[in-house]
């Protein structure tokens, strides 16, 4: 555990729970200097099979899990949670997502992508996102998304890209990803969804770049 | 028969000996006619006795004559036909012998023991003739054969596979390898549909095809291993009156594809490989510099934002790197399906409406066919370099300018879209060379590090079309990407 830097008073129970899960030391040390206060509390693990454990060993509000790792990488880490029931929110945080994986996440309610490389604001500011979504669009349907409501978070969706001019082309991108993957099987192919993730992942990740 | 010299001599013989017995009879007529004039002043008695002996010695001359000239005659006729007969054969058989030569028939040979000197020596410098053109006839055959089987040999032994094949034909040869090749894929001894379709184009056109770019070679897929071949297919004629055709071999390059393939996966993990402890680098110089709870003196703020800035470029160098083996592995695997160029536009245009916007600029789309037919293209690399020009629009129109997008039909085989802004354009001096890698022109304020035009050549390239910049009209830039009509 990270020693807080300011750490006085707050109870246990008021505190946030953060796992930061990932294979590269220094980003370990940054992401939790970065997330720690008075109200947070981030744990590390170096691995996927290490945060396995400590996911058993106790209780965390939110998981940020590096994509790339040895062994158990973090699609791995995300289906071994679900299987056990566990819907802890995850964000995946990794260099590159590759299409694959990323339709894997979506369907197991991670909808939370992180480029690499992160500005520590970037990263409060998903943590927030995650466990304090606000009532705008995007954040209420990706909120919806994270416990499984597919259908509520494209209708959400749909109301405000009908209406909006011009639409917003996040909104746009996370509608048809949405309904992509509500009408394809869970093992069906996803060639089409996978060559429009190629270019639009970014486009769906927090720290979106335009091309 | 008289132009033979030997036939004038024969008749002459027969001529001399006719007028030999002519005048050996006139003389036997006038004899007796002077010696019976003399004779009537003599007595009668020597007149009587003499008339008989008169009569006896005529009658004994005319036979002789008779005799003479039967004699003559009977023996210049046979050997005027004797001579004949031994004239006319040589000529013939001389004539037949030639004819014979003429045909390309095994030399015949004429009779040397000929009894008249003069064709003894015709007829053996002819034999010697017929016999050197038989010899030389042989040897022209076996060199032919040889070169013939050596040829054969050669086609034999290359080991990629080569058709050939007639102007307009079909198959007219093909080597084991082709064989081979042709077996495996299913369809034995048949040119693959793939190369008939480049050799119809070659064909259309009259041009052949000889890629240098391994990128070109084509996938065949044999006992379930990729194989990649480069197609070299061209026109061969040896001259006017022989037959011309094509050719084509079929270049392994599945090795040279493999190591290309090698060095950009190289570069890509080389690139995450360092990428990734930067990752954490950065995360911690940008901590630093926030200085949340404890403040950093001068010298350490200065040293601290000197290794951020170092981290941040060294950042931007994989990032390049890494769009680089993108763009070189991203443009061969092409998924290319019948779509609608105005919705690529449209996708574009709306994906860029909000940066647009911000500048206070307008994005619009021209089209004056609504009902243009449907482009062959993968949507998402379309997408890809129409998102890269429209950005480099955006990043180089004036505040309040626009940008249009206009679809139009510039020949029967693409679909094109102009992208025109009304940005200062592209300077004279670096207008061909804005697609090669890296190149930025000089004194660019906006970002970027010259790969996005590069990119998107290769990937138009690669769906074999086109794409350029127009000349600059009305102090507008106008670029342009022509796309294959499905």
């Amino acid at each position: 555990m990270f020693p807080s830097p300011n750490s006085h008073a707050p109870t246990a129970s008021e505190k946030l729970r953060v796992l930061v899960v990932d294979d590269e030391p220094t980003l370990r040390l940054g992401f939790a200097y970065a997330l720690s206060n008075k109200t947070t509390v981030v744990e590390t693990a170096a691995t996927g099979h290490l945060a396995l454990e400590r996911m058993a060993k106790s209780a965390f509000d939110i998981m940020i899990l590096d994509l790339r790792m040895p062994e158990i990488d973090g699609t791995g880490v995300i289906e071994t949670l679900r299987n056990q029931g566990d819907n802890i929110p995850i964000i995946l945080c990794s260099a590159v997502i590759n299409p694959k994986a990323a339709i894997r996440a979506i369907r197991h309610g991670v909808v939370d992508f992180l480029l690499k490389p992160v500005k520590p604001t970037e990263l409060r500011e998903i943590v927030r996102r995650v466990t304090q979504p606000d009532a705008s669009t995007l954040e209420s349907a990706l909120h919806a998304a994270r416990n499984h409501h597919l259908t509520a978070a494209i209708q959400i969706l749909e109301t405000e890209t009908e209406t909006a001019h011009p639409p917003d082309e996040k909104l746009i991108g996370w509608l048809s990803v949405f309904h992509s993957i509500r009408e394809t099987a869970s093992h069906a192919d996803h060639s089409l969804l996978e060559n429009y993730l190629h270019t639009h992942l970014p486009l769906l990740a927090f720290n979106a770049s335009l091309p | 028969m008289l132009r033979n010299p030997l036939s004038l001599g024969l008749l002459a013989i027969t001529l001399i000996l006719w007028s030999l017995g002519a005048s050996a009879l006139l003389i036997t007529e006038t004899s007796p006619t002077h010696l019976a004039g003399k004779q009537i002043d003599q007595s009668e008695n020597q007149i009587s006795s003499k008339d008989t002996q008169s009569k006896g010695n005529s009658a004994t001359k005319i036979a002789w004559v008779t005799t003479l000239v039967l004699l003559g005659t009977s023996i210049a006729v046979p050997l005027h036909f004797h001579l004949g007969r031994q004239l006319t054969p040589p000529t013939t058989a001389l004539h037949h012998a030639i004819e014979e030569i003429r045909k390309g028939n095994p030399s015949p040979t004429l009779p040397t023991s000929h009894p008249n000197n003069e064709f003894t020596k015709v007829f053996s410098a002819f034999n010697q003739m017929a016999e050197e053109l038989t010899t030389r006839h042989t040897q022209c055959d076996e060199n032919l054969t040889r070169a013939k089987m050596v040829n054969r040999a050669i086609l034999e032994a290359i080991p990629s596979p080569v058709f050939i094949l007639g102007d307009d034909t079909g198959l007219l040869q093909i080597n084991p390898a082709a064989k081979n090749l042709t077996q495996k894929l299913g369809n034995s001894n048949c040119l693959p549909l793939k190369i008939q379709h480049i050799l119809d184009e070659c064909r259309q056109t009259q041009t052949s095809f000889l890629p240098e770019d391994p990128r070109e070679a084509l996938l065949f897929r044999l006992d379930e291993e990729e194989f990649y071949f480069l197609p070299r297919i061209f026109r061969f004629a040896t001259d006017n009156t022989s037959p011309a055709g094509w050719a084509i071999i079929l270049h392994n390059v599945s090795r040279i594809r493999w190591l290309d393939d090698m060095k950009t996966n190289l570069i890509s993990t080389v690139s995450h490989e360092i990428k990734t402890p930067l990752t954490g680098i950065r995360m911690v110089l940008h901590l630093l510099l926030e200085e949340r709870n404890h403040h950093l003196d001068e010298m350490q703020r200065l040293m601290v934002s000197s290794a951020n800035e170092d981290c941040e470029r060294l950042l931007t160098t994989l990032n390049t790197l890494l769009d680089l083996s993108r763009a070189e592995s991203g443009a061969t695997h092409l998924n290319r399906i019948p779509i609608d160029l105005l919705e690529s536009v449209t996708r574009t245009a709306q994906l860029f409406a909000s940066a647009a916007n911000s500048r206070e600029i307008q994005i619009q789309i021209e089209t004056n066919d609504a009902n243009h037919p449907e482009i062959s293209a993968d949507p998402v690399r379309l997408d890809e370099v129409l998102n890269n020009l429209v950005s480099n629009a955006v990043k180089h129109s004036p505040p309040g300018g626009t940008i249009t997008l206009r679809l139009s039909k510039p020949d029967a085989e693409h679909l094109r879209v102009a992208i025109i802004d009304q940005g200062p354009g592209v300077p004279d001096a670096c207008q061909s060379r804005i697609f090669e890698r890296f190149y930025r022109a000089p004194g660019q304020k906006v970002d970027g590090v010259g790969l996005g035009l590069f990119i998107s050549r290769e990937i138009i390239r690669a769906h074999e079309g086109r794409i350029g910049l127009s000349e600059r009209t009305q102090e507008l830039t106008e670029f342009y990407v022509d796309v294959p009509i499905a």
